[in-house]
């Protein structure tokens, strides 16, 4: 027997679908990247610095991951009718 | 503090823009609802073949079956056939945005819709912020929901509880809060989400609890080429 019949990476990765373990991972390498280039620079800084069409498209991208990824406890559907 | 407001107010109406551009174009409405989905991608692939639709709540999937329907009716001569387009937890307002759905590419051999009147905009608080709940509804959607709840004879507690559900739930989705790591999920792999169980061993959307049984008992659920 070896660790990897236990599947546990299989598990980690699939349990909640392959869309969510790619979308966790790229927000990973996305916060390595930015931190990456902006190193100890404040990001409002960073930002504040750039044109209007940069600004509202970074404050858009920002607002909308949170929106569509963000994790906000939503359960399942209930049904129990006689 | 003007212009920040007035900046915060034009965000999210981008924001409400983009989002709904998703929903016209990526998301089909009956994403979130995993019985509905399945039968209503199996009505626009084959509704050539029917006549009639029955829409409706649990009451209609699981008691209309359309094989009787169809049958006493061509006893009669009348060319019915019938698609049973029930599901459970569908309440008036989602069927009518079935019909809406239906009729905006209709069959031209389409005669027959019928609408169940067994519910009312009320609803389990249980199932607020569920992607089922929620996945469904527009605006327009929420505007009828509050009319609705308040032409009912409830108390004005009820009314105003109810009519802020269908508010939050209408920005929940119409920014799609939460919502769509699932729909991507859903919609790139419908073998892990969807299943074909709901259209019934005759694919006539009939599903009776007995037969249902049967497939819980084989801890299976059956996925059709439609869907995969």
């Amino acid at each position: 027997m070896y660790l990897g019949e236990a599947n546990y990476l299989t598990e980690m990765v699939y349990h909640k679908g392959i869309t969510h373990f790619i979308i966790a991972v790229g927000a990973v390498l996305t916060l390595f990247l930015a931190e990456g280039i902006m190193k100890d620079t404040p990001m409002e800084e960073v930002i504040l610095k750039k044109n209007k069409l940069f600004r509202w498209t970074t404050y858009s991208f920002l607002v909308l991951c949170i929106c569509w990824f963000g994790v906000y406890g939503s359960r399942e559907f209930f049904y129990f009718q006689f | 503090m003007k212009k920040t407001v007035l900046n915060i107010i034009l965000l999210a109406s981008l924001l409400f823009v983009i989002n709904q551009i998703v929903h016209a174009f990526f998301l089909p409405f009956t994403w979130g609802d995993e019985d509905l989905h399945a039968k209503m991608v199996h009505y626009k692939a084959n509704k050539d073949d029917y006549t009639a639709i029955f829409i409706g709540g649990s009451l209609e999937y699981r008691h209309v079956n359309p094989e009787i329907t169809d049958s006493i009716c061509q006893q009669f001569g009348v060319d019915f056939r019938a698609f049973n387009a029930g599901g459970d937890g569908v309440a008036y307002l989602h069927q009518i945005r079935v019909l809406e759905e239906v009729l905006k590419e209709p069959s031209p051999n389409l005669k027959y819709a019928f609408i169940s009147l067994s519910s009312t905009t009320r609803f389990k608080y249980l199932n607020l912020h569920t992607k089922r709940f929620a996945s469904w509804q527009r605006p327009q959607d929420m505007v009828r929901a509050i009319q609705l709840t308040w032409d009912l004879r409830l108390p004005i507690k009820e009314k105003l509880k109810f009519s802020w559900y269908y508010f939050i739930t209408m920005i929940e989705n119409g920014y799609n809060i939460g919502f769509l790591a699932n729909a991507i999920q859903a919609l790139t792999h419908p073998e892990t989400t969807y299943s074909t169980l709901s259209l019934g061993s005759k694919e006539n959307g009939f599903l009776p609890y007995d037969e249902e049984e049967k497939w819980y008992l084989k801890k299976v659920r059956p996925i059709k080429k439609c869907m995969s």
